[in-house]
């Protein structure tokens, strides 16, 4: 076959020495930095984005992912310990996981969560393998008035099916939208918004928005339980679960796999929504549902196994649109343009040995992270232990000094202590930084998109409803924005109706 | 009548429990445990889980969990409210340097304490 | 077991009427912003749909930010997700005065002594450790970010001390 070809190819790329190194390092400081709570994916890649700068862009990239993958399963080493989910894709996780842990079988938990999280990662690499060439090429007509749609469809997305409240989500993406303007205007270099700043002329870097926002903001924010009470340590257990767990666990992993991976897929909730919908058809699914909120082995299995399968599924559309699905992709997106690659539909066939590589280098990282969470896992439980007091500073300087080490620039250091007090704000007042980040990546694509697409229709702003697919995703978008409001209505016309 | 006595998940701690509990039947005294918990980690080790000490401890007996970054300094302040008659501790043996290093808990509360100390030994291991 | 209760306690109630402040001041910012941006971006040259100038981009966006600002201010009904800024906030506040502190000195003096000065003040002042634990975290961790940096990473950071 010749599509397959360029694939194996990409095990080449995987199997230098070099790369599988990168791939094992980029797993464990995930995991490491991951299990605190504190910090999930999203900031934990934005706090280590700059360790790999000065490495190779396959090399950098590979890394990314394998640290976005181990910081996904150390949000679940804590959901199921402390009940305290590292980030919202494991939130369901923790309610049963947390009782599984009371009953002393945490070990089965989290073994059962790695054993789940590889399961539905691999077979979410499979599907992505050949799911993403058939996007790219669909993708590859697109044009400026597509591109608007898209990028507009997936902010809106991100501020309605994320976790916060949907009005502060658009207040936030604004915001976003507004940041991404500052500097040279991309087609007539006229400096806007920029306070007669001159190091502000090249735009704000978008690794100082995310280390300012997630990194500082976060740190800051965590400042505040400085002297939060201490839990006793817990017995973890064998984290090999019995033949028996596994027997129940068998339905909800395939379940997840199949529902993460096409959930994955859809830009905006990602891992969050499928991790719920999981949960919610397990329990809808087991003969004995009462089970579930006791410490049932399935309300762990398949939430972990559906996050994991829809975090890889979400690189789809950030490697063959371009268009990142949530905040942690914002992240990757960012650190894409920043190694010189321009993810997009052309990605596939222009470097396919940096796609391919990439895209196999998960069936290396989830084969890792099982290796390595199931023996390992009392080390990175140790990690629980280092008082906040030790670890702020010491994630604060990585964070400075990694800054700075983008255009060694001290100014670059304010902007970002600037935006770490703003996410600190924003934290504090039910702000979600997820969709300003995403509309800040987002920003200027759509800008210029729009401006071209405005250019192509001579200014008839009726003109994207003549572009099929255009008008179609506008349609969509149009369906999100009306859908929850008439819902409501028709719900209270109903209860009106029964009174 | 109170003895007051400090413990911490160890062997070391698990035979001041022992010694304390025996000082309190011998005096008929209510004892009153300390297990000061160090804050601002997720988990402390030196922690003891709440209900399961307290059924060691058994009735009439108390249990406290300040939260301390210095557990001399909580262990003689429950001494104090508490008017204690006796004080249980225990104390490692170290060498001269690892005391120099490491500062002693216990040897604050020798020094600083009003009321006498009994100090516990771990004699399993040494 | 109640051993494994979780260990952070919730976050305290926030009264309602303190939640809708907060949201109509956190609202007002973004007004405020937006409403600054708008007049910038016309001022800049907004041209026309088929031959947009530079300005009509940011003025489009910030004009739906004073929208959803307004819209929040209006519907400034607590979403559960607000919280009570309380004594803690001036932990914070020295800690991003100390990081302002620190970008300040980074290239003045090096960063050795800044790395060092930042991690005895969040270790002692903030975090109330030992001192002994203080003295050798502060020192080791700048050693540390010493390798990975400059040794490790091969990145020109201001330094004094030259290996």
């Amino acid at each position: 076959m010749d599509f397959l070809s360029p694939v194996i190819a990409g095990f080449g790329v995987v199997f230098q020495p070099e790369n599988l190194f990168y791939c094992l390092l980029g797993v464990t400081l995930g995991m490491l930095v991951g299990v605190l709570p504190g910090l999930g994916p999203a900031a934990t890649i934005a706090v280590l984005l700059p360790i790999t700068y000065n490495i190779e862009p396959t090399a950098a990239i590979i890394m990314l992912a394998g640290i976005f993958y181990g910081a996904q399963y150390g949000g679940t080493i804590t959901s199921v310990l402390l009940r305290l989910p590292g980030e919202a894709s494991s939130v369901v996780t923790a309610i049963d996981g947390h009782e599984l842990a009371r009953q002393g079988r945490a070990g089965s938990a989290l073994g059962i969560a790695a054993i789940g999280s590889f399961i539905g990662g691999t077979v979410a690499v499979i599907g992505l393998t050949f799911v993403a060439p058939l996007v790219a090429g669909f993708a590859l007509d697109f044009g400026p008035s597509e591109y608007t749609a898209l990028a507009l469809l997936g902010i809106l997305l991100i501020t309605t099916l994320g976790t916060g409240s949907p009005l502060k989500s658009i207040l936030m993406a604004t915001v976003g939208l507004l940041l991404a303007t500052v500097g040279q205007d991309p087609l007539e270099g006229a400096s806007r918004l920029t306070f007669g700043v001159d190091q502000l002329l090249d735009g704000i870097d978008f690794v100082i928005v995310a280390m300012g926002l997630f990194g500082v903001g976060e740190i800051l924010y965590n400042l505040e339980s400085l002297r939060r009470p201490a839990a006793p340590a817990a017995a973890v257990g064998s984290v090999y679960p019995s033949r028996a767990e596994l027997g129940q666990s068998k339905g909800a992993i395939t379940r997840g796999s199949v529902l993460g991976f096409l959930l994955g897929i859809l830009p905006g909730g990602g891992a969050t929504m499928s991790s719920m919908v999981a949960y919610a058809v397990e329990k809808r699914a087991s003969k004995e549902p009462d089970r579930f909120g006791k410490g049932a082995i399935e309300g762990v299995a398949g939430p972990e196994t559906a996050n994991n399968a829809a975090a890889t599924s979400s690189f789809i559309p950030l490697l063959t649109l371009g268009i990142p699905a949530n905040a942690t992709m914002a992240i990757m997106f960012g650190a894409l343009l920043i190694q010189g690659i321009a993810p997009g539909p052309m990605l596939v066939e222009e470097k396919p040995d940096l796609f391919w590589g990439v895209v196999n280098s998960m069936y290396v990282g989830n084969l890792l992270l099982l290796a390595m969470s199931m023996p390992l896992i009392g080390v990175f439980v140790r990690i629980l232990r280092v008082r906040a007091a030790i670890l702020a500073p010491l994630t604060i300087l990585v964070t400075m000094i990694g800054v700075y080490t983008v255009r060694m620039s001290v100014f670059d250091m304010f902007l970002m202590v600037g935006l770490g007090v703003l996410g600190y704000l924003m934290k504090k007042v039910g702000f979600e930084p997820g969709p300003l980040v995403l509309a800040f990546v987002l920003g200027g694509l759509l800008e210029s998109s729009f401006r071209r697409s405005m250019r192509i229709f001579g200014g008839d702003l009726t003109g994207f409803l003549t572009q099929p697919i255009t008008a179609t995703l506008l349609g969509v978008i149009v369906l999100i924005v009306l859908a929850p409001p008439a819902l409501r209505l028709s719900r209270r016309n109903r209860q009106k109706v029964k009174a | 009548m109170t003895i007051v006595a400090g413990y911490v998940p160890t062997p070391l701690g698990e035979a001041v429990l022992g010694q304390a509990l025996a000082e309190a039947e011998l005096r008929k005294a209510r004892l009153v445990v300390v297990n000061v918990s160090h804050p601002g980690a997720y988990v402390d080790p030196g922690t003891a889980p709440p209900a399961e000490l307290q059924r060691r401890v058994g009735d009439g007996h108390e249990v406290r969990q300040p939260q301390d970054t210095d557990p001399a300094a909580a262990l003689l302040d429950v001494a104090r409210q508490e008017s204690a008659e006796l004080i249980v501790i225990g104390v490692r043996r170290r060498s001269p340097v690892g005391k120099l290093l490491m500062g002693s808990t216990a040897q604050r509360v020798l020094l600083e304490s009003d009321c006498p100390v009994l100090a516990v030994k771990d004699n399993d291991h040494r | 077991m109640t051993s494994a209760e979780a260990p952070v306690p919730e976050p305290a109630q926030v009264p309602p009427a303190y939640a809708r402040r907060l949201n109509v001041v956190a609202a007002l910012v973004p007004l405020a912003s937006g409403v600054v941006a708008a007049i910038m971006s016309v001022n800049l040259g907004i041209g026309t749909l088929p031959a947009p100038g530079p300005g009509m981009w940011p003025l489009i966006v910030s004009v739906a930010m004073v929208v959803a600002a307004a819209v929040l201010v209006l519907q400034s009904r607590p979403r559960g997700d607000e919280e009570r800024f309380t004594k803690d906030v001036v932990v914070v506040a020295i800690a991003a005065a100390s990081l302002v502190a620190y970008a300040f000195l980074f290239e003045l003096v090096g960063f050795e002594v800044p790395t060092v000065a930042l991690l005895v003040l969040w270790l002692k002042g903030l975090g109330r450790e030992s001192w002994r634990l203080t003295a050798v975290v502060s020192i080791v961790a700048t050693a540390a970010l010493y390798l990975l940096f400059i040794t490790a990473l091969g990145v020109s950071l201001p330094h004094i001390i030259a290996l």
